[in-house]
């Protein structure tokens, strides 16, 4: 029994390790949502330039994509932020951690990019809805789904094992009744909204 | 800070909180697989004549649409008045011609995979007291998420930091995060 309950104790910890991080960002980005706290940042922190083939007769979305491969940069194209003259084509590219503006001249091929960063609490925040497929990134952040599968199947083990733990040997009839009303009182609130 | 206490507060925080985490894991695994479960919302479609006054007139409006949820948006320019309403199972849009007079409601019931979804997206307390009570919960799961994991971190030193395997899983998680947010932050 009780190389049973030091097994669960140790399986409960690793499961909790394994998913802590993501449990933090989590639990910020749950209080920044609730509160509808702005953090992210948008001022341009640094620029850098870039030379490309240009290939005039690319529509607008095509043309981003192909600059946005060629200068190795990843991220969403947001099609309002396209502008385009007969000398300049101006896009973005964004994703949760940073904004990148981009002005390509088209006769020369030459990319200016200012960075905008968002900042560490607001890319913090942004892993709670990153699913790992940004356009065009590394395939390290690609892996980033199986960790979110991965965590939420481990949180889920790590809660049944620690209720176990608790249920099995350390509970209290006073924390049935309490815990137990507040699950229900929860269950109703959810159902409510 | 003493064993037994720190082993409370870590109960504590995830046992108010379990029945709402239970909720978010499962609704998370349908948003991540959503394409499974995809169905379109069913759209009703209801056009009023009559001239909105007053606030009454609105919740003429809310009671004629069958509208249920709390008001998330609300635009009003010269020629059209728009008011949005959602709640976990409903989206609606209520459009007011001042021209001719013509309110036009679309009302989105989604599905029971979509409502469940619904609950997740919810947020802010604003709104009816049931919003308010669930926003409510929402603080204390979010606080509880980051006291139960200190927490727990806390009680592995104190119980079984010598535990290589521990250790492993630990710092592997540290670095597969570290870096991601590294590659996120300083990636073009």
């Amino acid at each position: 029994m009780a190389l049973k309950k030091s097994l669960i104790i140790k399986l409960h910890l690793y499961c909790g390790l394994f998913t802590c991080f993501y449990l933090l960002a989590l639990g910020a980005s749950s209080l920044i949502l609730n509160h509808g706290l702005q953090v992210e940042q948008n001022a341009i922190k640094s620029s850098w330039q870039g030379t490309i083939a240009v290939d005039k007769n690319l529509d607008d979305q095509q043309l981003a994509e192909s600059a946005r491969e060629q200068l190795g940069m990843m991220g969403w194209l947001p099609r309002w932020k396209y502008q385009r003259d007969t000398d300049k084509f101006q896009f973005e590219t964004t994703h949760l951690a940073k904004t990148n503006r981009v002005i390509l001249d088209l006769n020369s091929g030459r990319a200016h990019v200012d960075v905008m960063p968002k900042g560490f609490l607001a890319t913090f925040h942004g892993l709670h809805f990153f699913n790992g497929r940004i356009p065009n990134a590394p395939f390290f952040l690609k892996t980033w789904i199986v960790y979110q599968w991965l965590g939420l199947l481990v949180l889920l083990a790590s809660l049944i094992l620690g209720l176990w733990l608790w249920l099995r040997y350390s509970h209290k009839t006073w924390e049935l009744y309490v815990f137990g009303g507040l699950f229900i009182l929860s269950i109703l609130i959810m159902n409510w909204i | 800070m003493n064993y037994q206490l720190i082993r409370k507060i870590h109960l504590y925080a995830c046992l108010s909180t379990v029945a709402v985490l239970i909720m978010f894991v499962f609704t998370s695994y349908l948003m991540i697989h959503h394409k499974t479960f995809d169905q379109k919302p069913i759209k009703t479609t209801i056009e009023i004549e009559g001239v909105i006054n007053s606030e009454e007139d609105w919740t003429g409006l809310i009671e004629a649409g069958e509208i249920k949820g709390r008001m998330t948006k609300e635009i009003q320019n010269e020629n059209e008045w728009i008011r949005e309403y959602a709640n976990a199972e409903q989206f609606s849009r209520v459009s007011y011609d001042v021209g001719t007079k013509k309110t036009t409601i679309v009302r989105n019931d989604k599905d029971l995979a979509h409502a469940l979804i619904g609950i997740h997206r919810q947020s802010g307390y604003n709104g009816s007291p049931a919003n308010f009570a669930y926003a409510f919960l929402l603080d204390i799961v979010g606080l509880s998420l980051i006291i139960f994991t200190l927490t727990g971190v806390i009680l592995w030193f104190k119980l079984l930091k010598s535990d290589r395997i521990a250790w492993i899983i630990f710092s592997a998680g540290l670095l597969y995060f570290a870096v991601t947010i590294y590659m996120l932050m300083h990636g073009k």
